[in-house]
């Protein structure tokens, strides 16, 4: 998949057609687009905000909100780019809100309706396992512990391979920011990890192992 | 970022040494990492990195970090997250609606070549179709045989030559005769000979249609000889309703038909399955026996309204409302998303079933033997303006003939470019 995008990357937009499809009223085009961003926008989520739920209402949200807005994408960045801005976006609206529980009013109205349960059940919390994230404790929590700007900026670039041009963008700041907030942030993570006794992994040479600064998408 | 980051306000020249330590170029070695600086200012670097061990030990850490991050794996996304949001996006709050009024003014929508309902097989329609029963019996194939598509045609002249019974049924086949026309050109039946004459029609046209079918044919996925009743294979995508059926219910068993509600499954399965498959739309909920059969009546007339489909005989249907027809498996999409729609209309859910089961296979056996009778449902893409008013506005397609039929009394190489669905509501 990769080479294809790298080699569309060239040319610009590797997403443009199928926007345009699917702004046609094509579903299948629609069904591809969601396809070719879904990993890494429930990725993002899940890394910044640290729970797999979160993380599927909050990719849920962004995709609904992306494809019901298509028409406001107006080809200036590229999807990709636009996309995960409104991913970030509500990833950070989540943290904001912080609703750690449902509200219990929620619950009960839920439970009383008569598709109550199967609505509760049907929005979001079906088809994960919590205790799957993929992470062990001390890096979930290292990494939870960096402050938020620091912690988008290293989700994006070192564990999502973005650009830092494209992280910048998607984060509204300058691309030598999104360098020192790397920076920063992986001093901290490793500074956090060894606290906790987790051994670093051992020095190599330097290369270019980033495995996204030069294309975008992986 | 090296020029950009001389503080001493000096010009953008290629330095040779290095100001302070790592926070005044914190950029350098996130480059210095990635391997992007020019030999000069990776030397500089690595100059300051030998003489400063302070500097030295926070490189290393940072690539510790570097290097535990980048071999974090990516998450799968939760299953049903694909669906939630296709759904939503989609069909929101307002199926069928809005697609059924926009429906109504164009002859367009799911529609069907032939409109007809099936008739009750008569005697002399069987004794033509029994001829090739046994070659259809395990699937859809194409024909790529000439001497099979003649035998079709024969078939289905002879069952149109039977008196057609309702003036329902007269329309219908005018309808068909006017849109195979537009579709293959100069029709031979005109005027004046009949029913018989008009059926010819429709044989001219799945000759014409053959080649460019058998054509298709070589793209699709390439069954073994004697791939008969090993659908399951290929279709159980990972979903634990199927696999639970295929270890569970063996071949005509007759429990509770399992079926897939996946989105995604379902679409896969319906362009992949070699075995005709069954969509099941069903109550989900509690509502009593009244209620179910509203809503049963109210989906069957929905989906005749949408697709011009109009459910079978009696004979064949068991009590409730059965659609079947011939859909072309590049709009399984299309599909799905029309029925997911109407059910989500009807609070209904949708199954699609590819296992084995007692019923379904006698349905389907029934329904092979007379697939010469049945229509194609195909979905075209109308342009829409904005994916806000999303509908599925379709217009009529051509039936591609012989594609849908069947030929040699070997299993055929290919699967063909459509497959048989029925469409079950149940109450």
């Amino acid at each position: 998949m990769s080479v294809t995008e790298r080699v569309a990357d060239a040319e610009g937009d590797p997403d443009a057609t199928l926007v345009e499809r699917a702004r046609g009223g094509d579903s299948e085009a629609l069904t591809d687009l969601y396809r070719r961003h879904e990993r890494r926008a429930y990725n993002l989520a899940l890394r910044t905000l640290g729970d797999p739920w979160d993380a599927a209402d909050v990719a849920q949200e962004a995709f609904i909100k992306a494809f019901r807005n298509l028409d406001s994408f107006k080809g200036e960045a590229r999807f990709g780019t636009w996309f995960h801005r409104i991913v970030v976006n509500a990833a950070y609206d989540h943290l904001r809100r912080q609703r750690p529980e449902p509200m219990d009013s929620e619950i009960l109205d839920d439970l009383s309706s008569p598709s109550g349960p199967a609505a509760v059940v049907a929005t979001g919390r079906d088809g994960i396992d919590p205790a799957m994230d993929g992470l062990s404790d001390p890096l979930r929590d290292a990494l939870m512990s960096l402050n938020e700007g620091f912690r988008f900026a290293v989700v994006l670039c070192d564990l999502l391979g973005f650009p830092y041009g494209e992280a910048a963008e998607i984060l509204g700041v300058q691309e030598g920011t999104i360098k020192s907030r790397i920076f920063r942030a992986r001093e901290a993570l490793a500074a956090a990890l060894v606290e906790a006794g987790y051994e670093l992994p051992g020095a190599g040479t330097p290369d270019a192992r980033n495995p996204g600064h030069d294309d975008g998408v992986t | 970022m090296f020029r950009g980051k001389n503080k001493n306000g000096r010009d953008a020249v290629p330095k040779t040494e290095l100001t302070g330590h790592m926070d005044e170029w914190m950029a350098l070695a996130v480059d210095y990492l990635d391997g992007r600086l020019d030999p000069q200012t990776k030397a500089a670097v690595e100059r300051h990195l030998d003489g400063c061990s302070a500097c030295a030990a926070r490189m290393q850490a940072q690539q510790g970090a570097l290097a535990l991050l980048q071999a974090i794996p990516l998450e799968a996304a939760p299953d049903g997250l694909e669906d939630r949001v296709l759904d939503e996006v989609l069909f929101p709050t307002t199926p069928p609606r809005t697609i059924a009024s926009r429906n109504a003014d164009e002859a367009s929508g799911w529609s069907t070549l032939w409109r007809r309902r099936i008739k009750p097989w008569v005697p002399a329609t069987i004794a033509v179709v029994a001829v090739f029963v046994a070659l259809v019996s395990y699937g859809v194939y194409y024909s790529t045989a000439s001497d099979s598509a003649d035998s079709e045609i024969t078939t289905t002249a002879m069952a149109s030559a039977e008196p057609a019974p309702e003036a329902d049924g007269t329309h219908a086949r005018g309808e068909e005769n006017l849109t195979a026309g537009e579709a293959y050109g100069p029709a031979e039946g005109a005027g004046g000979q009949g029913l018989a004459a008009t059926e010819t029609t429709t044989a001219a046209a799945e000759t014409t249609a053959a080649p460019a079918a058998t054509t298709a044919a070589a793209d699709v996925t390439t069954t073994t000889a004697g791939a008969t009743t090993t659908a399951a294979g290929s279709v159980s995508t990972g979903v634990d309703t199927v696999g639970a059926a295929a270890t569970g219910n063996g071949p005509g068993a007759t429990g509770p038909i399992e079926t897939t509600q996946d989105r995604k499954t379902m679409i896969a399965d319906l362009k992949d399955s070699e075995e005709p498959v069954c969509f099941l739309l069903e109550s989900a909920g509690s509502e009593e026996g009244a209620a179910k059969t509203a809503a049963a009546n109210a989906a069957a007339g929905q989906l005749t309204e949408l697709t011009g489909l109009r459910p079978l005989d009696e004979s064949l249907s068991p009590d409730e409302p059965l659609f079947a027809a011939y859909v072309p498996r590049d709009n399984a999409t299309q599909l799905v998303d029309l029925l997911r729609s109407i059910a989500a209309s009807l609070g209904l859910s949708v199954g699609l079933s590819t296992q084995p089961h007692a019923l379904l296979n006698e349905l389907i056996t029934k329904l092979t033997t007379a697939r010469a009778e049945l229509p194609e449902l195909s979905a075209a893409r109308a342009p829409q303006p904005a994916v806000a008013g999303w509908a599925f506005t379709t217009s009529t397609s051509a039936v591609p003939g012989d594609a849908i039929g069947s030929g040699d009394t070997q299993p055929p190489a290919g699967a063909a470019t459509h497959v048989l669905v029925v469409i079950w509501v149940r109450d």
